[in-house]
């Protein structure tokens, strides 16, 4: 049985990341494009600029990490890996301890974190998951069943982040003696994921702000229970870890307690994010968390007054065209910001992904035609018209072999 | 003049296109040895730099190289004589052409415009080159200023010597004891002896993260006629645009040092405003193509062995192998494929079998898909340290 499953598993993982690390962007849809694109501005925030032949692998790895934790849930595989993979930090009386009284498991979609509620369960954890309302809808019912197939002797309950009364409904489950499982980084809290309210706090984090939701602060100091934030990472092929940090205990209600909590509990997954970018999921949505800080800078568009004629590229640097179906979007990665594009707008800035010829007309010519959005285009930094800049890595050219 | 500059655009677009839209393995094989030597190079150079990082650089680096010669064609030429701008740094040694001066450029952006420059600043300018460099852009276009100097009547005026002349030395200490200037890319391909010449005259530095053994002839004729080193750099402003920056003189000799020490203090010197030039943006460095050549080969952090017999092994049958891919370039030369360690500066031939093997496992692969003959060689490459077992690949 296990050296077929180490056969299995091997073979998985060679299978996943060879297929991955095969895919070009551009040969992608235009949805993964723009995945791509949005994943990289807010990368480029945190770690700083880079190019996007460097990115694409980057950007792969994350994908490749993200269908091997989904490929993991099997029952047969887990039980796998819960065996012979996932090697705890902690000893079998330090796990005694933590694990027998309730408390908030804070953790983030790193390494292969869906094995976490099944190492819990597999533990006798009694455990409460909060979930988007999206993924409430849709898999509540599936994570039910599938704990149930487990055969386990634990309680396990799933609730809706988005009901008014999740909080109270939470506090009762911990009074009963369940412990709550957060997934921190976006995807949960009342009012989802792209929710900008008081509730959100900004906080320190890879070296830089992120919005965060105060909800597992409040919960502890509430429910007078400890947080532990637990995060598996992929050490190798045979061995996944599986980290309990130490415990954050539950301290006051006031803006500055929650807020040093909060903070306590970021700082952890800023240390691992930093030690293992690739291995991080969020990386795909996090744009909808940072948006706002960033929105705050100046952006910082490099003025230039273009010739009659010369040589313009798109600034790859700064800006990505994001589609969505039939509507076309500038981003500009500094700020988060997107505007709209025509269509006139859009094909100007595609025939421009290579450096080619373009006419300007003179500023307040009161011309309307190509010649005066292209100049628009070039003094507010969309189009670069300094050919020192042009950019010999642009994803309009990832598709050429090396 | 708009007809000029529209017909300079269009070939420089057109050289773009050509590095842009080309794989490396299309290139002419004389071409792709310097590649590979550059992809070596750089990740040499520069300890964790990726594969993907630096085929960006190498491209950059080809563009910058042709971009450069295009600025010294004859019918431009003149042209961007008249358009590039003197800038000199706070410090720097006021440009006055009655003084004779050393000067030294690199490899870096519009370099080949630095001696046209110089001559029509007024300087009596002493050039060492190889003859074979003569027969291409660089030559012609030291040649085309000479023309362009005597239709001008520029009070300046550049003569050329032969690099590989023995007495190169003595000609250029002449040459600025009679009131003259020179002009040297220490960074260059030429010089006494070649680019590969190997002997204790040659002077070590630190550069960057590694040791080069480099030509100390500058630092001599500094040290016999009593003049510091300046550096001198042609930047590009724009697609037409121009600067020559002086900056600051180094290494002005000093009488009460000894002559090797400072010989080799004044290089280090050298090599340190090159390494800050290269930091800035390795991208326009060209000498990356050739600067392998100089690394002092004995490194002692290169990568550790694998120990025992990793493919034999029935218990590893599902091991997951792949390249070291943070230590370990494929190379593919003239001669044959070389897997290269690139801090060890180990390289490694491969035939053709066990090259396919080395590209193939440039992603992840588990030993049991592997035949007998294709584990015995990642078991050969494993002693070696250039195969990583159940590793993740992963991203630098």
């Amino acid at each position: 049985m296990t050296a077929r499953m180490i056969d299995l598993h091997s073979e998985s993982v060679c299978r996943i990341f060879s297929k991955f690390l095969d895919r070009k962007v551009a040969h992608q849809d235009k949805i993964r494009q723009t995945d791509f694109a949005l994943a990289r501005g807010v990368y480029e925030h945190y770690f700083g600029a880079t190019d996007a032949a460097s990115f694409e692998r980057f950007f792969n790895l994350v994908l490749a990490h993200q269908a091997l934790s989904a490929h993991e849930q099997t029952l047969e595989l887990a039980t796998f890996l819960l065996a012979e993979n996932l090697k705890p930090n902690l000893s079998e009386q330090e796990l005694d301890k933590i694990l027998g009284s309730p408390c908030i498991y804070t953790t983030i979609h790193m390494g292969s974190y869906r094995l976490i509620n099944f190492f819990l369960a597999h533990r006798g954890v009694d455990l409460c998951l909060m979930v988007t309302p999206n993924v409430y809808q849709k898999q509540a019912r599936v994570f039910i069943e599938t704990y149930r197939q487990w055969g386990l002797n634990g309680r396990f309950t799933v609730l809706n982040s988005d009901d008014p009364i999740s909080i109270r409904k939470c506090l009762r489950l911990i009074r009963d003696g369940y412990s709550v499982l957060l997934y921190l980084d976006g995807n949960s809290g009342v009012g989802g994921m792209n929710r900008r309210d008081e509730s959100l706090i900004s906080i320190s984090f890879l070296h830089k702000k992120i919005l965060a939701r105060k909800g597992a602060a409040f919960l502890s100091a509430l429910a007078k229970v400890p947080i532990v934030p637990v995060i598996t990472t992929r050490n190798s092929v045979r061995r996944y870890d599986l980290d309990f940090h130490d415990a954050i205990q539950p301290a006051g209600r006031t803006e500055d307690e929650i807020f040093a909590a909060t903070q306590k509990i970021f700082d952890i997954f800023s240390s691992v994010v930093e030690r293992y970018p690739d291995q991080w999921e969020a990386w795909l949505y996090l744009y909808k968390w940072v948006s706002i800080e960033l929105r705050k800078k100046d952006a910082g568009a490099q003025a230039c007054s273009p010739e009659a004629q010369c040589i313009a590229q798109f600034n790859f640097a700064d800006h990505e065209i994001l589609r969505y179906g039939s509507t076309a979007a500038l981003l500009h990665k500094p700020t988060m910001t997107t505007t709209l594009l025509s269509d006139q707008q859009h094909d100007l800035l595609r025939q421009h992904f290579k450096p080619g010829f373009i006419r300007c007309a003179p500023p307040d010519s009161g011309s309307t035609d190509l010649a005066d959005m292209a100049r628009r285009f070039i003094s507010e930094g969309v189009l670069l018209a300094n050919p020192s800049q042009l950019d010999l890595a642009s994803p309009a050219f990832l598709g050429a072999t090396d | 003049m708009d007809r000029l500059m529209n017909s300079y655009l269009t070939e420089l677009l057109a050289k773009h296109e050509l590095v842009q839209s080309h794989s490396f393995s299309q290139l002419p094989v004389e071409v792709r040895d310097s590649v590979s030597r550059s992809f070596v190079a750089l990740r040499h150079f520069f300890t964790g730099m990726s594969h993907e990082r630096a085929a960006i650089l190498v491209r950059r680096i080809i563009f910058s190289s042709m971009w450069s010669s295009l600025d010294v064609r004859g019918d431009f030429l003149p042209w961007f004589i008249a358009r590039t701008t003197l800038r000199s740094l706070p410090g720097a040694q006021v440009i006055d052409k009655q003084h004779p001066a050393i000067f030294f450029g690199c490899h870096i952006e519009a370099y080949k415009l630095v001696p046209a420059m110089l001559t029509r600043l007024g300087y009596k300018l002493l050039v060492p080159v190889s003859p074979e460099l003569l027969q291409g852009e660089l030559g012609a276009g030291l040649v085309r200023t000479n023309e362009l100097a005597r239709e001008n009547h520029w009070a300046g005026h550049l003569d050329l010597v032969d690099a590989g002349d023995r007495n190169v030395l003595g000609r250029m200490i002449k040459h600025v004891r009679k009131g003259g200037s020179i002009f040297v890319y220490p960074d260059g391909n030429s010089g006494t002896g070649g680019i590969s010449r190997r002997d204790e005259k040659l002077s070590e530095v630190d550069f960057l993260e590694t040791r080069l053994r480099v030509r100390k002839g500058i630092a001599a004729i500094a040290w016999f006629t009593g003049l510091g080193l300046t550096p001198v750099k042609c930047e590009r402003l724009s697609s037409v645009d121009r600067e020559i920056v002086v900056y600051p003189t180094l290494a002005t000799p000093d009488r009460n040092m000894e002559r090797d020490r400072y010989l080799d203090n004044a290089m280090q010197q050298v090599f340190d405003f090159l390494a800050g030039q290269v930091h800035i943006d390795p991208g326009v460095w060209e000498s990356s193509l050739y600067a392998l050549q100089w690394v002092v080969p004995a490194r002692v952090n290169s990568s550790p062995p694998g120990t025992g017999a990793l493919a034999n092994e029935a218990e590893t049958s599902a091991a997951v192998v792949q390249i070291n891919q943070s230590g370990f370039e494929l190379a593919r030369f003239s001669d044959g494929s070389f897997l290269v360690d690139v801090q060890g500066l180990r390289f490694i031939k491969l035939n053709e079998f066990d090259a396919q093997l080395a590209t193939e496992l440039f992603k992840p692969k588990s030993l049991s898909s592997l035949n007998h003959e294709q584990r015995a060689s990642v078991n050969a490459l494993f002693e070696i340290g250039a195969i990583e077992v159940d590793r993740f690949p992963e991203f630098s």
